[in-house]
Order: structure tokens, then sequence, then C-alpha cells
């Protein structure tokens, strides 16, 4: 319920942003908000003119400046999951949504019964690769099944994405260090606990020119 | 007093557009569409970044999809604000949209003739985000939320943990983690006193997964 609530406000939020004069805007709520539209109003008439001049200054000076390589490859992706309860196994159904060709693996945490912890697993896909085309405009959809994790164990699920294949690591020795790096950088934990910063000790697994899109949940309990 | 006078009368006037909307009206359904046809049109540009002739082909079909909740007289202003349902329909169209991208013809088009959207979702959606609204929003009175249980609920929904949250607020973690669920206790029950108990909840946050 908590993870729903947070989505519901984070709707509120993103409506605000949308449509919001900053009026009734919940976040106007927020002690220094008053301050905060102020600086922002004032950011909004100094912020032009301050561009203005510091482009006019970099024109002058005809630097060499690049842009950042993470940001100049990143693909627009969407997950979304629906879950449904067989009679011995959870499964969640997944569904992305890209804008623009990109090849992207999936990796997804679940419980291990040999350490009786949750270790990073790398999905395979139907024709038994870890490795999934993103077509402009489409869809990749893939099913993960869990049977004996505890429901109050969070599930994070990653999409590493990246426009050329090449930069994933889904070669076999490649992909065996990516779990290495992962299950090193984020440890087994116990039921029960989550972690937040998951995305954050991801990237430090994968290439430059690799990104991830996390999606966290807590698997529904057993009707 | 212009401000205050402003701050008592903008809420009004919008309420009173809504209310002209919910009844049909062609002006003021215009009206409507240019208060918020930007931030349609940013909702989708978000989730398409540079694919701007598709933003706005998603942007053209949720008010077409408005227009016919309007048509069909769903819209009920008491219940949820125009801008809340715009949002939702639009949450909708997108969603349509990425289920139709996976059924995809060989020739890589879109099918001609999207599927009919399910109102009676969206609209419970955006009745449900209207009743959460006004329980994060409500100053004072039982179970309104304290300023600081504000903060922690809107900070940490806009992806703060609670460590970041502990150090900005000068609490310790737990107390932010404390502070979240006291908070997060009263929501539940305040939107159990506007109609959607836990078991509602679920149901139209695992129909918009």
């Amino acid at each position: 319920m908590q993870e729903r609530l947070d989505s519901l406000v984070r709707q509120l939020i993103e409506i605000d942003e949308l449509f919001g004069d900053g009026q009734g805007a919940l976040s106007a709520r927020l002690p220094g908000a008053a301050a905060r539209a102020a600086r922002m109003r004032w950011l909004s008439f100094a912020g032009p003119l301050v561009a203005a001049a510091v482009l006019g200054f970099l024109m002058v000076r005809a630097p060499t400046l690049e842009r950042p390589a993470a940001a100049a490859q990143r693909v627009p992706v969407s997950i979304a999951r629906s879950a449904e309860h067989g009679p011995t196994q959870r499964i969640n159904r997944f569904q992305s949504c890209a804008d623009e060709d990109a090849y992207a693996m999936v990796v997804f945490r679940a419980w291990s019964s040999e350490c009786d912890c949750i270790r990073w697993r790398l999905h395979e896909f139907a024709d038994g690769s870890v490795l999934a085309r993103l077509s402009a405009g489409g869809g990749l959809e893939f099913e993960l099944a869990y049977t004996g994790d505890p429901p109050n164990v969070e599930q994070m699920v990653l999409l590493a994405v990246a426009r050329r294949a090449a930069d994933l690591p889904s070669a076999p020795d490649a992909s065996e260090s990516f779990l290495e790096c992962l299950d090193l950088s984020l440890p087994p934990e116990l039921p029960g606990a989550s972690q937040q910063n998951s995305p954050a000790a991801v990237l430090a697994c994968v290439p430059n020119d690799v990104y991830i899109v996390p999606h966290a949940f807590f698997p529904e309990p057993a009707p | 007093m212009r401000a205050d006078r402003q701050s008592v009368n903008a809420p009004r006037a919008s309420t009173a557009i809504d209310a002209a909307v919910a009844k049909g009206d062609h002006d003021a359904f215009h009206q409507r569409h240019a208060r918020f046809a930007p931030g349609i049109r940013r909702f989708f540009l978000r989730r398409l970044a540079t694919n701007v002739e598709m933003a706005d082909e998603l942007s053209q079909q949720t008010w077409a999809e408005l227009w016919r909740v309007i048509e069909d007289r769903r819209f009920d202003p008491q219940r949820a604000a125009f801008s809340t349902l715009a949002y939702a329909i639009a949450g909708h169209v997108w969603l349509r949209h990425c289920r139709a991208s996976s059924g995809r013809t060989e020739s890589g088009e879109l099918p001609q003739r999207p599927d009919p959207l399910d109102f009676a979702v969206a609209l419970q959606q955006a009745e449900l985000l209207h009743a959460l609204r006004a329980c994060v929003d409500r100053q004072s009175g039982p179970g309104a939320l304290e300023p600081l249980e504000r903060q922690v609920v809107l900070e940490s929904a806009a992806g703060r943990t609670e460590r970041e949250l502990a150090r900005r607020l000068g609490l310790s973690p737990s107390s932010v983690h404390a502070r979240k669920a006291a908070a997060h206790k009263k929501l539940r029950r305040c939107l159990e006193a506007k109609g959607f108990g836990e078991e509602s909840v679920e149901q139209i946050s695992q129909r918009l997964e």
C-alpha cells in the first residue's frame, strides 16, 4: 500500500508540474515554497539573459565542448508490470516501450535457495538469448515467475539499455562479471530489506554507454 | 488586497468553468483546451522525448477521448478536477499506445483504429487522485498531515531516500521512517473515509500497470 501511495502522490506531483500555476500545487505547501517560487520567478526572468550572456561568451571563446556521452546515448524507455497468481508461483509480466531502436538486457533480483539470499540474475528470452532488440515505438514483453520468494522482499527489475548491442555485457564472460559486480555492489540481503540506491550501484557495473531503467516492487501476497 | 482577491477568485473561476464543461459547454471546453493542451503535450513529450509527431498525435487522441467523456456526461467536477481527469485520460492513451506498439504490423504501422478506452478506470483513477490531493492538502482537523509529514510524503514520492531526507531535515533516518509511516496511515484513513479503501486503491492501481 505504501508503494501505491507513493506512486499516486508521484502522479499528483506530475499533474502539478504539467498543469499547475503553482498556486494550488502540493509542493506550494512545503516549507520554503514561497522563497522557492520567488527564486523561480527571478530565474524565469534572469535565466534567459544569463544563458544568452554565457552563450555569447562561449561563442567568442570558441571552446571545444562536448555533450556527455551518456546523455547523448539515452533512449526513452518505459517499463510497466502486471501480476498474476498461478497455483504455485507468481507471474510478473513486464512490458516496456521504447521510442528509438536500442538493445536491452533484463536483470532481476530473486531469492536463491543456494545461499538463502537475494542474488542478481539475467533473464533469458524465449530464444535463449539474454539480449533483446527494442525497435522504435515497439514494445518488449517478458515474464518473470517467482516461486519461493518471501512476499516482503523488495524485487528489483532493471533494463540495461544501449544503442549498440556491443555495449551491453551479454557475452558469457562479460555477463558473469556483470552479475558478480552487482552481487558485490549490492550484497545479498535478508527478507524485508529494501535497497533504494540499487540503480546508482548498478551504474557502476556497466559501461558509460549503457543506462539503467529500474522497476522496484513488492510482490503481491498469494490470495 | 489584490493578492487576496486573486487567490480566492482563481479557484472559483476554475470550478465554474469545470461545471460548464461537465454540462457539455463547447466554449468552456475550448477554454480548458487552451489552458491544458500544453501540459498534455508535455506529458507525452516526457515519455517520447524527441518524437514530437507522436506526442501531438497522442495529445489529439487524449482531447478526443476527453470530449467523449464530456459528451457522455461522465465528468463530475465535484469528484475530480478537469486537470486530473485530463491527466488520467492521457495516462490511459499512453498505456494504449504502448500496448498497441507491441502489436505493430510487419510494415511497422500502428493499428488504424485504436482500441476504445476503458473510461470507468480512467474516471476511477481521476477520482482517487482528487481524493488523495484533498487528503494531502488538508491543513487542519483530525487526521490532517503535519507540515513535516507532508514534506516527507511529497519528497519521498519524488524519489528522495529516507537517508537523504534525514540529512536535509536534520532528523535520524528512523525518525523519517516513522514520520512517513504515520503520514501514510493518515492518508489511508482519509482515503477510506472518502470511499477508497485499501482494496479499491489496490484494484485501481493494478489496472493501471
